[in-house]
């Protein structure tokens, strides 16, 4: 949560950001000066067509990439600046990813799934333990905690990649397509927890093409070209 | 009515023609892991190789050099084993032989046609080491040796220049000698050649007049021939100087063809000559070239076997390092063998295909694996002395064979759990 | 939550925790990880058979040099060891040494102290007989009554003679084993009388059966006092001094006597500090020495051989490795977006190959202690020792550190935003 932030001060600032790809022979420009700010408590829908960039963005702000040019700052610190390892720390402490395909470890528990930021944060045994718990029971699979991914349903596994995001208490929640391979109305519920945890104060950035997702957020930022061509209030 | 459906027949070179070129495929879209499984087997062909061509290269250096002492000869000593060494002590109370007992031999036995007698002389006389002194040169690693007049002759000694004894010197107990090559290095220098007869050679204070010198000898063991240090001095000379010295070796030829005959008759002189009753056992020694070499091969053969199991294992390893290449691709690629199944593969054709498979990687491994040993081999022909590259085509063969045993052995099992799934199931399998 | 740089903690890597996602990535894959282990037990078992072999080796030839020698005895005599020489330096100190004699025995043993306990032997070849019995080809030894403390002479009945009957020159012997088959097959030996040469001594101690040593036979001795020797034979030209560390409790005992016994011999012989010894000491290392030597050949000529097999296993172990690293590239992609470094991941794989290749050694190592159980059944004597297995298995750690290290590189190569959008 960001609370020693200084209000008005933004949780996150791109500025005049470029991301240039060799492929082959040719330069594609996916990210084209992009400008963003985002405060916290913030509840933001990145939109845009396959090859807008949005896939990019996304990546830049989750720290898994860093920019051709420009700067991007996070909670102060300038990220483009950063060493790998840096990053990884950062990622590590600051950012919450949910995936479309939620990527959990196969063959392992619920549990030990949400640990796994925390066991990289160097926490004890019994720490870990008490953390995971919390963030488990928090999205609402209190009695899930032994069961393997591959003995949950889809939902259940994004509610525990979910609950892995928020278990470091990160100061942003990234998503991306979180409902994309889930049916209808566990895409509800799946929505419903996101606003549920913007409600309760996270930061939630969501990355999708859909505008009925999208209408969750307070705010949609829309991309083509590498450009950012909307960024309207919605709520 | 029943009607059959005709079963396509494809032809099994067809068949196997397509496993290889399934096989290359996917040697292809995972380049390091083939690598791998080859390296694996590559190491281990070389350490087989190289263990075989050593172990060979040594058997037949020294069989060479027991063979350089004459092959249609009867060796005949007091004691057995080598002449040089210290009797045992059940044999420590023979007498030697009598140097004329060679000559008797030539004449009762005719399967014998000539007779040469070798007198040894040990290194250290009376307190005193042999050495030879030829000006500022020393060598005391000389082997002193009387030898008669015939004996050249009977060994089949080659000269690289000068003459052997003549029966004069040899009766007259002339102060001439016969050198090796390797002394005559050490004395004369190494390119002396003819230089170095007639010149001088002192031993024990009394100089020798140098009238043959010997070639190089070919055999050895580890490239140490001991034949070339060898002094020779004729046999009446030898009994004059170095009186206390009587061991004698009898050199026998025999007749073209008649050895075995040649042994037994020798035998039933000696005895005589021994005046051995008909119960005793003899009381000395008889061999032939061959025999001492069937004693080292026999001797030999443990160590060899010890050895090259030790080197076997990492063949077998390599083996290890297929098979588990080969399991790894069977679960990587069930979906696309249910798909295959599906498609009309049968279950023959998909384990064909993998053995096919393994059977390549391990060919191409044994192929490298020799290439690379042959490569090893002319290299260590440079370092060690009297080495001979020999890698013979029944070594090429042999692994080439074992590299394809190990390739089918080790894709067995594999192929058979390949060939063995369900088509439906495999079809579902996650992709891994 | 970080507001600047320096707060930033890079993830330390937990070695602890690599180890555990190392051994679930064993858990996850038994058979293939199984195979790699076997691999590494193959060759891990190849090494360990060989050291203990060449350990047996030598311990069959200290044992032997003991029973021929006296494990601790060292020899101090004009020539010790002539085989061991070349001739020309034979020859040279054939010339240059001065012979042994009783009086320099008597000067060693008055500056001996504590520390050092001399006995001198001169042999000869006799010809023995009891009765109408002869036994030709003996080895006479003239010795001085401290030897039975200097050797293990295995008496097996009766006595070694004592220091009185040196003084006196009684003439008494000790018969090896063979003399007392050949001379006394029916009888007891001890009382009775054996001629050599000429002379008769009385039997006074039988000694058991100890075999061969390199070839010769120990048992057909027969021992009698050195003065008896000199005067049946006269005085021998040179003796040969055979000494040891009274008390072997101190573990440089050895070491200091024959310290002692060096300096004693130069003062006797006058030589100043710079002048080389003229005379031989021979400890018992070097007399172990050249069986020592022949086993080392083989090591040095086995030595290659295993550790190619080592390789291919340390080959196979990677392969396994390299597999495992590409099947898991999505999750490496998941557990690097979650936080975790690039040195977290290598540990994390480097962590599975150590524990494959800790458990083919273990595994190796298992089958060597049944098999040198099996051989020591049948009648061998070998030994598995701590060290061999320390060895063997830090070997083998250190072959799943080498097989791991290029293909954990590649896993930290992994590009994470590749990874997870890989299907």
């Amino acid at each position: 949560m960001s609370d020693n932030i200084s209000p008005g001060a933004e949780l996150l600032e791109l500025h005049d950001v470029h991301k240039v790809y060799q492929v082959g022979s040719e330069e594609v420009r996916a990210l084209d000066g992009v400008d963003l700010s985002v405060s916290p408590g913030e509840y933001l829908a990145i939109m845009g067509a396959s090859g807008s960039g949005k896939s990019t963005l996304m990546n830049l702000l989750g720290c898994l990439d860093t920019p051709s040019s420009g700067s991007y700052r996070l909670n102060g610190v300038a990220v483009e600046a950063l060493s790998d390892e840096e990053l990884a720390a950062i990622r590590n402490q600051e950012i919450g990813f949910v995936f479309q395909t939620f990527n959990l470890l196969a063959r392992t528990t619920a549990l030990s799934n949400v640990e796994l930021p925390l066991v990289y944060a160097g926490l004890s045994k019994k720490e870990r333990g008490r953390k995971a718990e919390r963030a488990l029971e928090r999205v609402g699979l209190g009695d899930r905690m032994a069961h393997r991914s591959n003995e949950l349903s889809g939902g259940q596994r994004q509610r525990v990649a979910v609950a892995r995001a928020l278990v470091n208490e990160p100061s942003i929640l990234l998503a991306d397509e979180p409902t994309g391979n889930l049916d209808s109305t566990t895409s509800g519920e799946i929505m419903e927890l996101f606003d549920q945890l913007n409600r309760s104060g996270n930061t939630v950035i969501l990355v999708t093409h859909e505008d009925d997702l999208a209408a969750h957020a307070h705010r949609t930022v829309t991309l083509r070209d590498g450009k950012i061509i909307s960024d309207k209030k919605t709520q | 009515m029943k009607t059959r459906t005709p079963v396509p027949h494809v032809h099994w070179r067809d068949s196997v023609g397509s496993s290889l070129l399934l096989a290359a495929e996917s040697m292809r879209a995972n380049p390091g892991r083939a690598a791998l499984a080859v390296i694996g087997i590559v190491i281990g062909i070389v350490t087989v190789s190289l263990v075989a061509t050593v172990l060979v290269n040594v058997r037949n250096q020294v069989a060479l050099l027991f063979r350089e002492l004459g092959t249609d000869n009867v060796f005949a000593f007091h004691l057995s084993g080598d002449p040089y060494s210290p009797a045992s002590d059940e044999e420590a109370r023979r007498q030697p032989l009598d140097r004329r007992f060679g000559d008797v031999i030539a004449r009762e036995s005719d399967a014998v046609e000539g007779a040469a007698a070798q007198i040894l002389i040990p290194s250290v006389v009376n307190g005193r080491a042999l050495s030879a002194r030829a000006g500022s040169a020393v060598s005391d690693t000389v082997l002193v040796e009387g030898a008669s007049a015939s004996f050249f002759d009977i060994v089949g000694a080659e000269f690289a220049h000068g003459r052997p004894f003549t029966d004069l010197e040899d009766r007259a107990a002339a102060r001439v000698a016969v050198v090796g090559s390797s002394l005559s290095s050490a004395l004369f220098g190494s390119g002396a050649g003819e230089a170095a007869l007639g010149r001088e050679v002192y031993l024990l204070g009394e100089p020798y007049s140098v009238v043959g010198v010997l070639a190089q000898r070919r055999g050895g063991f580890f490239g140490e021939n001991r034949q070339d240090s060898v002094m020779a001095i004729p046999a009446a000379t030898a009994r004059r100087r170095f009186p206390d010295s009587d061991a004698t070796v009898l050199y026998l030829r025999a007749a073209a063809g008649r050895l075995q005959s040649a042994q037994t008759e020798i035998e039933t002189v000696l005895r005589r000559l021994r005046r051995l009753g008909p119960d005793e056992p003899n009381d000395f020694n008889l061999s032939t070239s061959e025999q001492i070499i069937g004693t080292f091969d026999r001797v030999g053969a443990g160590i060899a076997l010890a050895t090259i199991g030790l080197a076997a294992v990492s063949l077998l390893i390599g083996g290890i390092g297929i098979a588990n290449v080969m399991i790894i691709a069977v679960t990587e690629r069930t979906r696309e063998i249910g798909l295959r199944m599906s498609l009309g593969a049968r279950r023959q054709d998909v384990l064909r295909q993998f053995l096919i498979e393994s059977v390549l990687l391990s060919l191409l491994g044994g192929a490298c694996g020799l290439a690379v040993a042959a490569l090893l081999t002319a290299l260590l022909t440079l370092v060690l002395p009297g080495f001979r590259p020999v890698l013979p085509l029944w070594a090429v063969a042999f692994g080439l064979g074992s590299s394809c045993l190990t390739g089918i052995l080790a894709g067995y099992l594999p192929a058979r759990q390949a060939a063995g799934m369900d088509p439906v199931e495999a079809l579902r399998h996650e992709a891994a | 939550m970080v507001t600047d740089r320096r707060a930033l903690r890079p993830g330390r890597v937990s070695l602890i925790e690599a180890a555990r996602e190392g051994v679930g990535a064993v858990k996850t894959h038994p058979v293939r990880a199984l195979l790699a282990g076997l691999a590494i037990a193959a060759a891990v078992a190849t090494i360990a058979i060989v050291v203990v072999a060449l350990d047996g080796i030598s311990r069959f030839a200290r044992t032997n040099a003991a029973r021929a020698f006296g494990s601790e005895t060292f020899v101090l005599a004009k020539v010790a060891a002539p085989g061991q020489i070349s001739r020309r330096e034979l020859e040279r100190r054939l010339e240059r040494n001065p012979n042994i004699r009783r009086a320099d025995l008597r000067f060693l043993d008055r500056w001996a102290g504590d520390r050092v306990i001399y006995g001198a032997t001169v042999n000869r070849r006799v010809e023995v007989a009891a009765g109408s019995r002869r036994y030709d080809g003996a080895s006479l030894i003239g010795a001085s009554a401290e030897l039975a403390g200097i050797r293990d002479l295995a008496i097996e009945r009766g006595r070694f003679f004592t220091r009185q009957e040196e003084i006196q020159a009684r003439q008494v012997a000790v018969l090896g084993a063979i003399l007392v088959e050949e001379l006394f097959p029916a009888v007891d030996p001890l009382g009775r009388t054996v001629r050599i040469a000429g002379r008769g001594f009385e039997v006074i101690g039988l000694q058991e059966r100890q075999g061969n040593v390199a070839g010769s036979s120990l048992d057909r001795n027969v021992w009698i006092p050195l003065p008896a020797y000199e005067r049946a034979f006269g005085a021998p030209e040179t003796l040969q001094i055979q000494a040891r560390a009274p008390r072997l409790d101190q573990p440089a005992a050895t070491g200091e006597a024959e310290g002692r016994a060096r300096t004693s011999m130069r003062a006797r012989h006058q030589l100043g500090p710079g002048e080389e010894d003229d005379f031989d000491i021979l400890s018992p290392d070097a007399a172990r020495g050249f069986v020592q030597s022949l086993s080392e050949r083989i090591g040095v000529a086995a030595a290659p051989i295993s550790v190619m097999a080592l390789l291919a296993a340390i080959v196979v172990v990677a392969n396994t490795i390299l597999v495992s690293v590409t099947q898991r590239t999505r999750e490496i992609g998941v557990r690097r977006a979650v936080g975790a470094s690039r040195a977290q991941i290598l540990s994390e794989i480097l962590a599975e190959s150590v524990a494959i290749a800790f458990l083919g050694g273990l595994g190796g190592v298992l089958v060597v202690y049944t098999l040198v159980g099996i051989a020591n059944r049948a009648g061998l004597d070998l030994q598995l020792g701590f060290s061999t297995v320390a060895w063997s298995l830090l070997a083998a750690c250190a072959s799943g550190l080498l097989a791991g290290w290029f293909p954990a590189r590649r896993a930290t190569r992994i590009v994470v935003v590749d990874a997870l959008r890989a299907e």
